[in-house]
């Protein structure tokens, strides 16, 4: 029988959205400095409210339900998922009090698509927003890499034994140290580190490429956050294609690259253990699937005599495959040349390459190349079994930071993921289809959105159906959060509905 | 074969792979004169206008990248570019790349941002659909670009009443932070219930 929620499991639930929406105002504080740097008095002020309203509610809430019981695994998953929805409407503010949204649902949608890391927007001119617009929309996609629990865990919530089942909840679940609040800090360490190097380089590039010193280093800053992320946001409407530059492509690259390998592989790395990066599962598994979808797009686009010369097909071709992989949805090229230009077998094999996403506990979205390889060695044990002696006992074992065995469990955990993730990648295509856009291009966009990518064929824009927008923002929070706090979430919502 | 050796194969296999698999260089030649062209038809009918001399209009956005092969503009032919001091929404920014003769960016000073509204200029030159000069890039090789209209500052001040709204937001928001601290404070002294 289900029962209803008791009042104190919403207080639990409230008080720690409460403290990550206070996180979330705090965090206006970046873009609103900025906008007083640059005398951009008018985004000042829209700060200000957003601020005031993402005090207000989460003090608010911090009041109303204080209540000192502990966590359990319920209260973590729920308030995970639940401080997104809530994060992404109180972050919401600003984006729309700037004018340049058709309604706050717009706004919304690119708050959702902003910390789920995806960079899918509905933001319109966007070559004539403000500075502080600008770095609020690339700080929102940085953290959101990390997680905004994690930045909670990390700044506001201290030696609470629920923090571990929020992080969890939030898609993540290597533990880099052995205490969940290390783990939170560990994970702003590397990144933290990672921005002070890859804003250097791509403030470098961009002063050789013809910048002024400001916009070199804001634009560093940005496509920095852009790339490490894994978002995809960039300054410009025209994307990576605005620098026509092959040195800030292959520094984004480089840094999107990297972004989306698994955190405890940084960290492996970062205590000395550089030998990972050749063993790891993961990356194995990256690279191998790289190389596929790499050699399919490229035989593709030269059917179709869409680039001819290896510089351009690395950059055009090689480029968008590999921010399609890893999840990052820089582009360098005009969103309609994918229909117009690429055709439909070179947008598959990006729609393969989105599909199968990054690592686990990284900034990237989609299937995750630790189940691809988990999945892909259970195939190949299978077919060992069957051409072995039948008294035979086979163990397949994966190498990620140390070995280990691959169970029955993990296999069947892994399938279920996938095949949740191949029916919201169909489901929008499907819908895409029924409100009248061609297939190839509605699944291309659905993937995009479901796996957290950004790439666009032009599906996406202000003008899109509104059950489209409100599927995609659907399949970029669930497709982050990687299921399981949704689905504890809905649980929560049907005990209120119909428990007793 | 070691891990490291498999890992490197796989990474020289895809070097490979595009290299062997793009030999063929490309050699566009230049065609007929298309007239003023905007950058959605260019975009979407590349290959009809690939290589042909074309006239295109639009404001000058971001930055003026001066460069040894030129400079760069990113010109916007959207509704935005013609707008003045009211700002309407009118969708996504839609522009195209231009690559000008040195010495450009003396003649076009004012580039679009939140502040400015960008030189408004007239471009004449080569259309490349897919140039391999460029690395696949497409573009207007521009020959001449003329200023049409002279860039503008946007008005940007805020309204007195969303001034008024944000400080009342302000002080209900310090007034909720000062009673929360007071409150939670005072409880997390308390010892936890048994």
């Amino acid at each position: 029988m289900l029962t209803k929620p008791k009042l104190s499991d919403w207080q639990i639930i409230g008080f720690y959205t409460g403290k990550i929406i206070v996180g979330v105002g705090l965090m206006m504080i970046v873009p609103l400095l900025v906008g007083m740097i640059f005398g951009e008095w008018s985004a000042v002020v829209d700060f200000v409210i957003g601020i005031s309203i993402a005090l207000t509610v989460g003090n608010g809430l911090q009041l109303i339900c204080h209540k000192r019981r502990e966590m359990t695994w319920m209260h973590g998953l729920v308030t995970a998922a639940a401080s997104w929805i809530v994060a992404m409407v109180v972050g919401a503010v600003p984006h729309y009090l700037s004018g340049h949204f058709g309604s706050f649902f717009d706004a919304s949608f690119d708050l959702m698509s902003g910390i789920t890391t995806t960079g899918l927007y509905l933001l319109q001119d966007l070559d004539h927003i403000s500075y502080s617009m600008n770095m609020w929309r690339h700080l929102l996609t940085y953290v959101g890499g990390q997680g905004i629990v994690v930045v909670a865990l990390t700044f506001l919530i201290r030696g609470s034994a629920g923090a571990f089942m929020m992080y969890v909840g939030e898609g993540k679940d290597e533990k880099l140290l052995p205490n969940v609040i290390q783990t939170a800090r560990a994970i702003w360490i590397v990144s933290l580190t990672y921005m002070v190097l890859g804003t250097i380089l791509l403030t470098a590039g961009n002063l050789y490429e013809g910048l002024g010193f400001t916009r070199a280093f804001l634009h560093g800053l940005w496509m920095f956050m852009g790339s490490w992320s894994t978002g995809g946001f960039a300054p410009q409407s025209a994307n990576v294609l605005y620098y026509h530059s092959l040195l800030i492509e292959l520094l984004t690259m480089t840094l999107f690259i990297v972004g989306s390998f698994n955190f405890a592989l940084h960290w492996a790395v970062w205590t000395g253990n550089r030998r990972e990066i050749y063993r790891n599962i993961e990356i194995m598994s990256f690279a191998t699937t790289l190389l596929i979808t790499v050699s399919l797009g490229t035989y593709a686009l030269l059917q179709v005599d869409a680039f001819r010369g290896p510089v351009a097909l690395f950059r055009r071709a090689f480029f968008q495959i590999v921010s399609a992989h890893t999840g990052t949805g820089l582009t360098n090229m005009y969103p309609s040349q994918f229909a117009e230009e690429w055709g439909p077998a070179a947008m598959l094999a990006v729609i393969i390459a989105m599909a199968l996403g990054g690592s686990a506990a990284s900034t990237a979205g989609g299937f995750k190349a630790m189940r691809v390889g988990i999945i892909a060695r259970s195939f190949a044990a299978e077919v060992r079994r069957l051409m072995s002696p039948e008294s035979a006992v086979l163990i397949e074992k994966v190498h990620h930071v140390k070995d280990r065995y691959i169970s029955d469990q993990q296999v069947q955990a892994s399938m279920m993921i996938v095949l949740a993730f191949i029916l919201i990648y169909l489901g929008g295509g499907i819908l895409g289809t029924l409100y009248g856009y061609p297939f190839i291009s509605a699944l291309f966009e659905s993937v995009s959105a479901g796996a957290t990518v950004g790439l666009s064929v032009g599906v996406t824009s202000p003008s899109m159906p509104f059950g489209l927008k409100l599927y995609f923002m659907f399949v970029m929070w669930i497709g982050r959060l990687e299921f399981i706090a949704v689905f504890a979430l809905i649980g929560f919502l049907i005990r209120v509905a119909r428990g007793k | 074969m070691t891990r490291i050796n498999r890992f490197l194969m796989v990474l020289l296999a895809i070097v490979c792979l595009i290299a062997v698999l793009g030999q063929t260089v490309w050699a566009g030649e230049f065609g007929e004169a298309a007239g003023l062209v905007d950058s959605a038809t260019l975009i979407s009918k590349a290959r009809h206008y690939n290589a042909r001399i074309v006239t295109y209009r639009g404001e000058v956005v971001g930055d003026i990248m001066a460069r040894d092969a030129g400079v760069w503009l990113n010109i916007n032919d959207d509704d935005y570019s013609r707008q003045g001091q009211e700002f309407k929404l009118a969708g996504y920014n839609q522009g195209l790349s231009v690559l000008a003769p040195q010495g450009t960016e003396k003649q076009v000073t004012r580039a679009g941002n939140y502040a400015w509204r960008g030189d408004y200029v007239e471009v004449t030159g080569v259309f490349h659909r897919s140039s391999p000069k460029h690395g696949g890039e497409m573009f207007i090789q521009a020959s001449s670009v003329e200023v049409i209209k002279p860039g503008f500052r946007l008005v940007t001040a805020p309204t007195g009443k969303r001034v008024l709204a944000a400080a009342v937001l302000l002080s209900i928001a310090a007034a909720l932070l000062w009673l929360s601290q007071r409150m939670l404070g005072r409880n997390a002294r308390r010892p936890p219930p048994s």
